[in-house]
């Protein structure tokens, strides 16, 4: 097991191309800051560790994609940033404030406000309508019915799903899912947008539109994290950040 | 054959690896078996097995009734008697008979038997043979040549030990001989418990128009074959007709008529109703039994679908699938089936034990055969059938995307049916509990009936004179004295009296006449519950004096009349409070002008669920009988420490009168309201049970649709749901069911209320506050039962999410 040194080949790397992109990102306020962050699983006989001594910041409007082999800790790092998981070590300031030591009610508040998930899976509710999924951390919200209603049909028309709004998702294509499953994320004006490999279940042509879609958000304003296995996809965003065995092996900005 | 024993022990090892649901599934079935069981044989015993006489549909019994003084089924005097046998036409056969309590002497103890006074064609018209000897003839019928006796299979075992010898016995009955003619078969003992029976041999002077009115005797009579009821009904009100207008002075305006009622309905007529309730009852609680183990197998299938797929992709046919699970599901059956036959035989020993000698025809229950195979056959079925479910979906054609979708599709099937059942057995659950609440309360609010005396503390006994030693009423006052003296004076006892009736221990109409008061047509014959009794008998049960005073030592033979009435009996004649010092005089030739005396509260002399009647208690030393009760009661409280004492004091009065039905006074009122206890009881249990199983149901589908929905509950708390918005969820799917249930169950309650509101008591059928009650403490049930799943729910890491289906 390496150790959390972080002064490896691919590292060096990472430092340089942070450096090279250096003045145009500074410009955005810093949403994610990640310091040491490291997440080690404990099961029966071995240790894995994770995620190790992670540095990471992520500034408002950044597109960063998280690549990296298989194992190597993308979704390990996306449920620690989306607070589904807690790290062991380390540091999160999200939007300034320590989100670690939270209480589960309290991190189920920040990822209720602050934070837009999409899934591999689409991962809508099979038993409620597109209109309900959407409506869903609204709800939880407890916002008032009026307003829920306007932002849910906003946001449907945004992926362009507003005619499905009664449809069950079962009755939807895949690609058409995932719109909606955007749309439920962006609902709440989130701070931040997590997704994990949001194409991996679609076809090339339905990957597509999702990504163009993700495109027209951040356009609009909209910080996001994404893993992705595709390399074409990764290139459509702002940053890339690769992962290897539980660390940041390179960290490259574009533009 | 190999085959088999492999299915049997890989069978034995699955159940062994999940016994939780093993035990539940046997006691399910154990339950709905063994419970129906119990109380479908006491049904069938009582009510559905004929009685062994002769083509029993065709008997009938015949009463008196006279609609204006509200005298309803009232005996038949010996002219009336006549008749019967000549005047209908559509009568086979009639029979009279009355039963009587004599005691048998010339043993080491004398011993009471309850014997029945009969006419000869008392057993032609039941139809019944003797299996030894002969029975009596029609020449036994005259005085002097009724020296005769019957036995019944059950005294012929028990005092004779079957000895075939028995005839030509003598045995000594009230101080005459009787000669033992013939013995009747196993069963036959009408009216239930008679031990022997005697020639009925009316006095020549009972016969005359005179006695019309001395009502005594209990006629039975056999249709003519094809006659109804109702052309019976018809025949007898002509009868009836042509009495009233051949004898004015004793029937005019009375509202005279002859009821014919079928002997079935007179014999189980009062607990008919409680019986099928009950049978209904437990019928319900066999669908709630069926449903749990329909609900548990199906929860077992859904979580062996993948094996069976996997196990079909492998190359196993159908049949073998099918062989396996009907294996498993054979085994539980089996062991289901003996443990409730267990049950059943205990639960019928148990259920007779607990209606002890309020049941007619107790001695004819057993363990029915068939209802053994009817109840678990059904639950055996179930079983089966849904044991095979999971066999049956390998069996559908596209078994990669059965494997593909996983058990999806038909797991949520298998909810909405599961869901179904929860709902089903929720209300049936809430009408059993909504019965078991109105029966409780019923008999609560018997319970705390005011019966007017204080039993506690005191004990009861009868004592019967033999008539032929104690004809004359002087040796009766003296007995009543002598024995009365020897009680008060032992040390336990503080106080004792004699009675002709014990509370609760029946009625005693006579009719009577008030000084001055001139008869109104309308209030034709008034009658009063009448009672003769001893000076210290009220006191001793504690009643309160009104005004006036008590019997007392005075209101001897030769003094004026005394008589002290109840509250109600003063109310009815003297509203306006003046009863004290009127006189009345029963009909009859021994009676005379009697001063009322005194005025008591009401006691319950009948029974606790009817208001108190008219009652006067006149002193036994002017009236005195010869069928008595005792009430001693006890300086320590405790009835029984005077038992012996009091015995032996008997004894030494007179050693061939024994004193019998020894028991607190207590019981005697718990007693009169057993079977509304025994309702009570049994409602409480079975809505217990199905409580339970519907509990245990709800449970097991909210956890089962939970382990369905971990993904879901994933995804909402990644979405930002918080704990208590996913167990609200859980809770809020579990209440649905559950108040689908309740909302079932009410209006399945109301519809029945209906039926139950003859056997309640100070509660009507449709009280808001049971259905309230029982509707918030099964919906509270339901909430605990659904929290246990929903926690399991609120612990679901949202990360699931993340992961790919
Ligand atoms: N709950 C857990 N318990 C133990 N080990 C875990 C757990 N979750 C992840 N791991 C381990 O942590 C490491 C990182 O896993 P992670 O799921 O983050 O990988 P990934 O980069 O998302 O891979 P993939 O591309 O296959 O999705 C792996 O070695 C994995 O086995
Ligand atoms: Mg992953």
């Amino acid at each position: 097991m390496m150790t959390t040194t972080n002064d490896s080949v691919p590292a060096q790397e990472s430092e340089g191309a942070v450096l090279a992109g250096g003045p145009k990102v500074e410009a955005g306020k810093a949403l994610i800051q990640l310091e040491g962050l490291t997440k080690v699983f404990e099961t029966e006989e071995v240790e894995t560790h994770a995620l190790s001594n992670i540095h990471l910041t992520v500034r408002q409007n950044e597109w960063v994609a998280i690549v990296g082999p298989s194992g190597s800790g993308k979704s390990t790092l996306l449920a620690v940033l989306g607070l589904l998981d807690t790290a062991t070590r380390g540091a999160y300031l999200l939007d300034g404030r320590s989100v670690l030591d939270l209480s589960s009610s309290d991190r189920a508040l920040v990822r209720n406000r602050h934070i837009g998930f999409i899934f591999q899976s689409f991962n809508l509710i099979g038993d409620l309508t597109v209109f309900e999924n959407v409506e869903l951390p609204l709800t939880y919200r407890g916002m008032p019915a009026a307003e829920r209603k306007q932002r849910v049909e906003r946001a449907l028309e945004r992926v362009g799903m507003a005619h499905r709004a009664r449809h069950m998702p079962g009755q939807l294509s895949g690609g058409q899912q995932q719109r909606v499953a955007v749309a439920r994320a962006v609902a709440g004006d989130p701070i931040i947008l997590l997704a994990d490999e949001p194409t991996g279940n679609l076809d090339s042509k339905n990957g597509e539109a999702v990504m163009q879609l993700l495109g027209e958000l951040h356009k609009a304003g909209a910080t996001i994290c994404m893993v992705t296995h595709d390399p074409a996809h990764a290139r459509v965003a702002t940053r890339t950040v690769s992962l290897f065995d539980g660390r940041v092996v390179q960290d490259e900005q574009r533009r | 054959m190999s085959m088999l024993l492999q299915d049997v022990k890989y069978a034995l090892r699955t159940l062994k690896g999940s016994p939780g649901f093993v035990l539940a599934a046997v006691l399910a079935l154990a339950l709905g078996i063994g419970a129906n069981s119990a109380v479908f044989s006491v049904v069938n015993g009582v009510l559905l097995t004929p009685p062994p006489f002769r083509e029993p549909s065709r008997l009938v019994h015949l009463f008196g009734n006279f609609k204006a003084a509200d005298l309803k089924d009232i005996s038949v005097s010996v002219p009336e008697y006549h008749d019967y046998q000549e005047m209908p036409r559509v009568l086979e056969s009639v029979a009279a008979y009355a039963p009587t309590s004599l005691t048998m002497t010339g043993g080491d103890t004398p011993l009471r038997f309850t014997v029945v006074y009969s006419t000869a064609s008392f057993f032609s018209t039941l139809g019944v043979q003797p299996i030894l000897g002969r029975f009596y003839t029609q020449e036994t019928e005259t005085p002097g040549r009724d020296k005769e006796v019957v036995l019944t299979q059950k005294a012929w075992r028990i005092h004779f030990g079957k000895d075939p010898a028995v005839l030509g016995h003598v045995l000594v009955l009230d101080g005459e001989s009787y000669t033992v003619v013939g013995v009747l078969p196993a069963g036959v003992s009408y009216p239930a418990d008679t031990d022997l029976y005697i020639p009925f041999a009316p006095p020549p002077m009972t016969s005359t128009d005179s006695r019309r009115g001395n009502r005594y005797l209990d006629v039975v009579a056999r249709l003519k074959p094809g006659v109804t009821l109702e052309a019976a009904r018809r025949d007898l009100a002509r009868v009836s007709g042509e009495q009233e207008a051949a004898y004015p002075d004793n029937y005019k305006d009375g509202g005279w008529g002859i009821s014919v009622n079928s002997m079935e309905d007179l014999v189980v007529g009062d607990v008919r109703g409680t019986l099928w309730m009950l049978l209904g009852a437990v019928g319900f609680v066999l669908l709630v039994a069926c449903s749990s183990v329909a609900n548990l197998l199906l929860a077992r299938a859904a979580t062996r679908s993948r094996e069976v797929s996997i196990r079909a992709a492998l190359g196993a046919g159908r049949g073998r699938l099918v062989a396996q699970f009907l294996t498993e599901s054979l085994l539980l059956a089996a062991a289901g089936g003996v443990l409730g036959l267990l049950l059943a035989m205990w639960g019928t020993d148990a259920l007779l034990t607990l209606v002890g000698e309020s049941l007619p025809r107790a001695s004819e229950v057993k363990l029915d055969g068939w209802s053994l195979l009817f109840t678990g056959g059904m639950s055996l079925l179930t079983g089966l059938l849904f044991g095979l479910v999971p066999a049956l979906q390998s069996s559908r054609a596209d078994l990669s995307a059965a494997m593909r979708q996983g058990a999806k599709g038909t797991a949520e099937g298998a909810v909405k049916l599961r869901s179904g059942l929860v709902v089903a057995q929720m209300a049936l659950a809430l009408v059993l509990l909504v019965g078991a609440g109105l029966f409780a309360k019923s008999f609560l609010a018997l319970r705390s009936v005011d019966v007017g005396f204080t039993p506690e503390g005191v004990l009861t006994g009868r004592v019967f004179l033999p008539a032929t030693r104690y004809k004359e009423s002087a040796r009766r006052v003296a007995f009543h004295r002598e024995f009365l003296e020897r009680v008060q004076a032992l040390p336990g006892v503080e106080s004792a009296g004699l009675t002709n009736i014990l509370p609760l221990g029946g009625r005693s109409d006579r009719s009577f006449d008030v000084e001055g008061r001139t008869e109104d047509p309308n209030e034709h014959l008034p009658a009063v519950e009448y009672r003769t009794v001893t000076p210290d008998y009220l006191r001793t049960l504690r009643v309160k004096l009104r005004a006036g005073r008590m019997l007392q030592a005075s209101d001897g033979p030769d003094s004026p009349w005394a008589v002290v009435i109840n509250k109600s009996f003063a109310d009815a004649y003297w509203p306006s409070g003046d009863a004290l010092g009127k006189r009345l005089k029963l009909h009859g030739d021994d009676t005379q002008w009697t001063t009322v005396v005194g005025i008591v509260e009401d006691l319950r002399e009948w029974n606790l669920s009817q208001p108190a009647r008219p009652a006067a208690y006149w002193s036994m030393a002017q009236l005195p009988a010869s069928r008595m009760g005792l009430v001693v009661r006890a300086k320590s409280g405790i009835e029984e420490s005077v038992r012996a004492s009091v015995e032996a004091e008997l004894r030494a009065v007179d050693r061939d009168v024994p004193m019998f039905a020894v028991s607190p006074l207590a019981r005697l009122v718990d007693e009169s309201i057993g079977s509304r206890r025994l309702s009570a009881l049994l409602m409480g249990l079975f809505a217990g049970v199905s409580v339970v199983l519907a509990a245990l149901g709800i449970s097991g589908v909210i956890a089962y649709a939970v382990a369905l929905r971990t993904r879901e509950m994933g995804i909402r708390m990644a979405l930002g749901a918080e704990r208590g918005d996913v167990m609200r969820l859980v809770l809020g799917q579990g209440m649905k069911l559950a108040g689908l249930g309740v909302g079932v169950g009410l209006v399945l309650s109301l519809g029945l209320a209906r039926l139950l509101g003859s056997m309640l008591y100070g509660v009507t059928a449709y009280d808001p506050w049971t259905f309230v009650g029982v509707a918030a403490l099964l919906s509270g049930v339901a909430l605990l039962a659904t929290w246990l799943p929903a926690r399991r729910a609120t612990l679901v890491d949202p990360i699931i999410a993340l992961r790919a289906e």
